[in-house]
């Protein structure tokens, strides 16, 4: 693929790929932003390619949630030496997690979120959400399609379970 | 309990609140504009090489005394000796390490007045003598 249809593909993708990154940074916006930016980074200096085994939305979204994954990977190692090296000072934290001005709606649907599992959260968003196959946010999130289901089956009936007694309320 | 549609109704909704955040393409790209002249992989290599090749001979130049020897001990085993071999030198051990040869006695020392034997007046040529 060339680098301006690669521009094109991206940009076209770009408010879906913000709320999957937000999503995969557990709704923190700067991290969010941080991740997105190095996956760009990473596509357009050819360190990720898309070879056309899935539809680049799926691969793209592969690559946001592995940039997210080895971002946090860096950050805990980085935390774990710092707390050994310098024992008692405090660490710099990433942010608070809570989103940007939402509605009442979308924050229960947070906190409800906030209490399952990553794997389920995934896998919601990505059928919910970004309005995925289960087939498909099998291959963004790298597992097999088995696996998504049982995730999507289980986040959706405790997301249910956890917004049901917050309506009666 | 909330129904599927109800579930995707909520997620429609949040996600037209992330899009409002979700800030212009341009200004991600821009932000993330590859670097001009990244280094290749090639030059990262030949780094490295160069890096291994310097740690060698450092390594070399150490002194081979300031290693730690512990496979490869300095002193043989054959030529090893202990501390205590001198208490197996007894006095006469020449006498027990040769086999002696009938006239060839070694001369008695410290006998004052002793009888000095000479070779030919040993054993051997004493038998010869009473030989018809």
């Amino acid at each position: 693929m060339e680098a301006t249809d690669l521009q094109r593909e991206l940009e076209l993708l770009h408010a879906d790929s913000f709320g999957w990154a937000l999503s995969c940074c557990r709704r923190r916006k700067d991290e969010a932003e941080e991740v997105l930016q190095t996956a760009y980074i990473k596509v357009l200096e050819g360190r990720a390619k898309f070879e056309g085994r899935s539809s680049f939305r799926t691969w793209f979204f592969g690559v946001i949630r592995r940039t997210a994954s080895e971002r946090r990977r860096r950050r805990w190692l980085r935390d774990t030496l710092l707390t050994r090296w310098f024992a008692g000072q405090p660490l710099r934290s990433s942010g608070p997690a809570v989103p940007p001005e939402t509605g009442a709606d979308s924050s229960l649907l947070h906190s409800a979120l906030s209490r399952l599992p990553e794997r389920q959260q995934q896998v919601l968003h990505l059928v919910y959400y970004q309005d995925l196959t289960v087939e498909e946010a099998a291959g963004a999130l790298g597992v097999s399609l088995g696996t998504a289901r049982t995730h999507f089956d289980r986040g959706k009936r405790r997301l249910r379970q956890l917004l049901a007694p917050q309506e009666v309320r | 309990m909330p129904n599927d549609r109800d579930l995707r109704e909520r997620f429609a909704e949040l996600r037209r609140e992330d899009q409002a955040h979700a800030g212009e393409f341009s200004s991600f790209l821009r932000r993330a504009r590859p670097r001009a002249n990244p280094l290749p992989l090639s030059a990262w290599v030949a780094a490295a090489a160069g890096l291994a090749v310097m740690i060698a001979v450092v390594v070399m130049s150490i002194p081979r005394s300031g290693r730690r020897n512990i496979g490869s001990p300095e002193i043989s085993i054959t030529e090893w000796k202990s501390s205590t071999d001198f208490l197996l030198r007894t006095p006469g051990l020449e006498l027990l390490r040769t086999v002696p040869r009938i006239g060839d006695w070694p001369a008695p020392t410290g006998s004052k007045g002793g009888r000095q034997q000479s070779p030919a007046s040993g054993p051997a040529n004493r038998k010869k003598e009473h030989l018809p």
